[in-house]
């Protein structure tokens, strides 16, 4: 319980001495976005670790938490960070609209239900004219806000996503180790005896979209307001597939996983970038490589060598999906 | 009228390429259970190993195309062998086998494009430019050509099939593996040239409209996912449910450019395609995919 | 509050033409433990699923504490006082012993998803309370204070799971108790330590029907036993005179004779 405690507070400390020690502003940015996607992955790994079902519209939530939170602070006088939180909210309940129907499917067809909900938003944000700028999306887009203090600077910006890194972190940890996270569990591990115990199959799945809508939402507002652009092609199926690959490569329904493969496959593609074209042909084979050699991931693998079986409840939720 | 008649026959054709794609997601679901990502690229890839035969190479038209197809059935058997196999020899759950044929789909799009290049080429067409009159419509023989070749391939599908004692293999091998590798059939064989077929499909697919959209690394992906609406739209798993599904999603494509706006196709098709698998996933498909 | 917990209305469930429950019709009286046998393929477990609500009835009506549950879905019931256990241990593998028995309390509490993200104090009261109570019924079955709490469900021996499963039909708070062959696995040690823990669950008020294969654990325990043969209901009683039933022995022998 407090070696846990202290590991939480080494890794706040570390990451929070990065700007200190980084060597330019642009590994800063490359550090707030490895932050902005953890946050979009902890969404990712409520609906994809712990409650099992697959998506891949991830990139739909961080579209229209991006748009949402772009446009209301370039056209309203609504405070920045409050545009974040309602980017997050409007999400959330788009995320629990379309679910409602959604998750009666399973397998590959829930695949293609993400993902055509995913290419829908992107294509309405290229073909929404004026008011989305379509190809060329939306510049200028402010800086957040506080109490007269502006996150201009990628410096302030890295700190003000730290500390939301920890906030929902904490939330995540919070809620998988709660009622309605042990329910996620439960329709993963067992969805027949779940039911059979009170929990509303359907409801759960809803449930578990619904909290991915507001982290993906979240961490898109975060981003528009980092780079002050955003345009749809960021928001194509390819992010979706490359935010599933961080958080399968670091190992679904665990704490760490999804943090440790959003700065490994971050990081990786920093490294990559040299050899352009390449980069992506790479990046192509790596998933192929770890679904076949490792499809645990990282944190899986570590949890069955070294195995935290005595993970204590209500402290870690147990790693890995099985079978 | 006119225009009507104008765009059901472009309906017509993207709706051919879309079943020829969703035939191979139908074969594939049926053989091996799966879903893959890689059939636009697939097709996207026929698309340019026709067109280095055919432009680069000189070679005639017939011989490209069962050149292509050779290849293109080549490379499906391989991804088979090299990718699934071992993945479902190692008990992977669906969504491993999913994302890794994404996985595949990403290295071949980057894979072309380090081959070809990112722009775009143009793929001259065999038969006369000249649009044809026929009434008060005119019609470019090219797409008739790509309506005849989807045609002659779905009923040659159906032949080999029913009729052949390879298509009798196929379909054992599909049906039981174990049935059917007690009774001597080889099966990894098989299910390897289901792969083939199916990815043969989609890379004829790609060849045969190479001369009306043109050939770039980008063209698989929306074209590969509009394939899966048409193979869900239609029944999944079923072949002649794929056709229909194809020629629907090519119909509800250009009649939404035409009436509305070719802005909101794809929007269009995707929530057509959303439409269906939530209202009527009982009744236009197989009762595997829901939850209860 | 009626005498009889359960009721069972002439119920049939028919697959495809194959009729597994004919006409079946008995009661669990309240505070019983009210045994279910018959060769295999009786339509035992159809019974429990249609009990459970994992199946519907084809005809008839469940009626459970007088009212009638027939068209409930799976999840209300359990809200509504059945709890049950599986032929096939399904246990959340995945999860901590405890955590299993704190599923089970699902249908008795209610966090939601506000509540869990941001530990607000009800929220944490009742997790407090879900646990105190979960490791009350680990040590009223016998799987408290041994360490076993941490450890993941998946882990533990076979005789431990069935019985971690009942801790999980407990936790919430059941009226009648539904076990499909608890004891299937166990040692014989294991058997009189789950036979100890069925009576006093009985005693503590809460009903039991219990489909089992073992006849001298049933014998041992039950009030009443009610015999199904091929989906139709052929004897009831004390387990005495359900012993000595012809039609029983010859249900039996038959397909003892039948398996020779």
């Amino acid at each position: 319980m407090n070696s846990r405690l202290l590991v939480y507070a080494l890794a706040i400390a570390a990451a929070a001495l990065v700007p200190v020690f980084a060597g330019n502003d642009y590994i800063i940015l490359i550090c707030c976005l490895i932050g902005i996607y953890i946050i979009v992955n902890t969404g990712l790994d409520m609906v994809y670790g712990y409650s099992g079902q697959i998506t891949l519209g991830q990139a739909g939530f961080y579209a229209i938490g991006a748009y949402t939170s772009a446009l209301l602070s370039i056209n309203t006088d609504i405070p920045v960070l409050l545009c974040v939180l309602i980017a997050g909210l409007l999400s959330s309940v788009i995320g629990m609209i379309v679910a409602f129907p959604a998750v009666k499917l399973v397998h590959h067809f829930l695949a293609m239900v993400t993902i055509g909900f995913g290419e829908i938003i992107r294509l309405l944000a290229l073909n929404g004219g004026h008011f989305t700028g379509g190809v060329e999306g939306i510049s200028n887009i402010p800086k957040p806000e506080l109490f007269g203090f502006v996150f201009a600077d990628v410096h302030s910006y890295f700190y003000l996503v730290l500390v939301l890194v920890v906030l929902l972190l904490w939330g995540k940890q919070n809620l998988v180790t709660s009622r309605i996270g042990r329910s996620f569990r439960a329709i993963r591990d067992n969805s027949g005896a779940a039911s059979a115990f009170g929990i509303n199959v359907h409801h759960t799945k809803v449930a578990a979209f619904t909290v991915e809508g507001f982290f993906g939402g979240v961490g898109g507002a975060l981003y528009a307001h980092l780079v002050g652009f955003i345009s749809p092609e960021t928001f194509s199926l390819t992010q979706s597939v490359l935010f599933l690959t961080m958080v399968l490569l670091g190992g679904a329904g665990t704490f760490w996983g999804p943090i440790i493969g959003t700065i490994l496959i971050t990081i990786l593609f920093e490294l990559l970038q040299p050899f352009g074209q390449m980069q992506m042909a790479i990046y192509g084979l790596i998933i192929i490589g770890v679904m076949l050699f490792m499809p645990k991931g990282i944190m899986g693998m570590v949890n069955s060598r070294w195995g935290s079986r005595g993970a204590p409840a209500g402290q870690l939720a147990p790693s890995g999906r099985s079978h | 009228m006119q225009l009507f008649l104008q765009m059901v026959m472009g309906g017509l054709t993207v709706g051919a390429v879309y079943a020829l794609l969703g035939m191979g997601y139908s074969l594939i679901y049926r053989a091996s259970g799966l879903l893959t990502f890689a059939q636009g690229e697939y097709f996207m890839l026929g698309a340019f190993v026709g067109l280095t035969f055919f432009v680069n190479m000189g070679l005639p038209f017939p011989l490209v195309l069962i050149l292509t197809t050779a290849v293109m059935v080549a490379i499906g058997f391989l991804s088979e062998k090299v990718i699934i196999t071992p993945l479902i020899s190692r008990g992977s759950k669906p969504i491993h086998i999913v994302l890794a044929t994404i996985g595949l789909a990403i290295f071949l799009q980057n894979l072309a494009m380090l081959v070809w290049g990112s722009r775009a080429f143009t793929m001259p067409t065999i038969f006369d430019d000249m649009p044809v009159f026929i009434g008060s419509v005119f019609i470019i023989p090219q797409n008739i050509a790509i309506v005849i070749a989807m045609l002659v391939l779905m009923g040659g599908l159906h032949l080999f099939m029913n009729k052949s004692r390879a298509g009798l293999m196929l379909r054992a091998a599909a049906q039981d593996r174990m049935a059917a590798s007690i009774v001597g059939i080889n099966v990894p064989l098989a299910i390897g040239l289901t792969w083939g077929i199916s990815v043969g499909l989609a890379g004829l697919a790609g060849l045969l409209i190479a001369p009306v959209h043109g050939v770039h690394a980008h063209m698989g992906l929306l074209v590969g996912l509009k394939g899966f609406a048409a193979a869900v739209i239609g029944g999944y798993g079923s072949i002649y449910g794929a056709v229909i599904g194809g020629i629907l999603v090519g119909l509800v494509e250009t009649f939404t450019s035409g009436y509305i706006s070719s802005n909101f196709k794809d929007v269009v098709v995707f929530a057509f395609l959303l439409l269906v698998l939530f209202l009527k996933p009982e009744g236009l498909i197989r009762s595997e995919q829901i939850d209860k | 509050m009626s005498e009889n917990i359960l009721e069972i209305r002439d119920v049939t469930k028919s697959f495809a033409g194959l009729t597994a429950v004919k006409n079946c019709t008995f009661s669990v009286r309240a505070g019983d433990i009210h045994a279910l046998i018959g060769p295999n393929g009786a339509g035992k477990t159809t019974m429990f699923n249609m009990i459970g609500g994992a199946l519907k009835v084809t005809s008839g009506a469940i009626v459970l504490n007088g009212d009638d549950i027939t068209g409930a879905a799976e999840h209300e019931r359990v809200y509504r006082g059945i709890a049950r256990t599986y032929q096939l241990i399904s246990l959340f593998n995945e999860m901590s012993v405890i955590e299993n028995v704190m599923s089970g309390r699902y249908c008795r509490t209610r966090a939601g998803v506000v509540g869990g993200l941001l530990n607000l104090p009800w929220a944490t009261r009742e997790a407090r309370e879900t646990r105190d109570k979960a490791r009350e019924i680990l040590d009223l079955v016998g799987l408290g204070n041994k360490g076993l709490e941490p450890q993941l469900a998946g882990s533990l021996s076979y005789g431990e799971q069935r019985v971690l499963e009942i801790a999980r039909a407990l936790a919430s708070e059941p009226k009648i108790l539904l076990l499909d062959e608890p004891a299937a696995g166990m040692n014989p040690t294991e058997k009189v330590r789950l036979a100890e823990l069925l009576v006093k669950v009985r005693d503590m008020g809460i009903s039991i029907l219990i489909v089992e294969h073992d006849m001298r654990l049933i014998m041992g325990i039950a009030d009443v036993v009610t015999v199904l043969d091929h989906g139709v209901r052929i004897a009831e009683g004390a387990p005495e005179t359900v012993q000595k039933d012809p039609l029983v022995l010859a249900a039996y022998l038959g397909s003892a004779a039948a398996h020779a």
